[in-house]
């Protein structure tokens, strides 16, 4: 009954088929893997299924996020437990870049460091793009939430893959500021308590 | 050297691949026990954590190769690092 209902969701939104085994996102157009469960690029979930909620990672067990209207309202059809949170993107993340072309190969080379300058002189690399910024996340839908697996104990702590709320992960000297994407977080009970230090980018360690 | 902070990759700066940073223990720097200036002693694990800020690419490479599962300290501000992405 449950996978009938889904099909009738799933096929009134079905995504254009493009190539054999790809599919044309019906949120944002990107094309991709048909076996995948979701857009790689904006996260709209192609269908729910139960292999999404028990995944684990390094003994963490991995909080699935769904993002836009209709994966939201399948899930609640499903029954299941949602944290529902706005997501908005700030102003405050930016990555910056700059694009050169070597003259002799045409090969187009991405830099994100200022002192890169140096190594793709002028006589050989022809600026494409200068130095600019752009802010690197995106999403397609300001309505996001998490899937609470009905079990989940307070005070256990999770892995989250698509943090919805927006915290910096790690800043620059550069300018460069980094929104966290993934991190592990304590289930409170009632909230997910975000653990910035698990993914910030300041520093590495391995 | 290079870093690519989305997979945490490290580069030499000719692009040679040299390690990719992962410690599931998530242990701080500045709470590791100090081993000189160029290292420091992990107290989960008992490990040396080189710090890179004070070494070369040949250094680095070097240091991997001898020891594949080494663990290496990169900080995003230190002047001998480059981000790619």
């Amino acid at each position: 009954m449950l996978f009938k209902r889904l099909l009738e969701i799933f096929s009134a939104n079905a995504q254009s088929k493009t190539k054999k085994g790809q599919l044309s996102c019906i949120e944002c157009n990107f094309i991709y893997d048909n076996t995948l469960d979701e857009c790689p690029d904006c996260k709209y979930m192609k269908i729910l299924t139960d292999k999404s909620f028990d995944e684990m990672n390094n003994g963490l067990r991995v909080i699935r996020t769904i993002r836009g209207e209709t994966a939201i309202n399948v899930a609640k059809e499903m029954g299941l437990k949602l944290i529902e949170l706005r997501a908005e993107v700030s102003d405050e993340f930016n990555v910056k870049y700059k694009k050169v072309k070597d003259k002799l190969t045409g090969k187009i080379v991405t830099l994100g460091d200022f002192r890169e300058d140096h190594y793709f002189r002028k006589s050989r690399y022809k600026t494409i793009v200068d130095w600019t910024s752009r802010n690197p996340s995106k999403f397609f839908s300001p309505f996001a939430a998490y899937i609470v697996p009905k079990d989940l104990k307070s005070g256990e702590r999770v892995l989250i893959n698509d943090v919805i709320t927006n915290h910096v992960s790690g800043r620059w000297n550069q300018g460069d500021v980094y929104r966290l994407s993934k991190s592990e977080a304590i289930w409170t009970g009632r909230y997910f308590d975000i653990d910035v230090s698990s993914y910030a980018i300041g520093e590495f360690i391995g | 050297m290079k870093i690519k902070p989305s997979t945490k990759e490290i580069y030499t700066d000719t692009g040679k691949f040299v390690k990719r940073l992962h410690c599931p223990i998530h242990v701080k720097w500045k709470a590791m026990k100090k081993n000189g200036n160029r290292s420091r002693i992990c107290f989960e694990c008992n490990k040396t954590v080189h710090d890179t800020a004070n070494l070369n690419d040949t250094d680095v490479v070097k240091l991997i190769k001898n020891d594949p599962q080494a663990c290496l300290r990169v900080n995003l501000n230190q002047d001998n690092i480059k981000i790619v992405h």
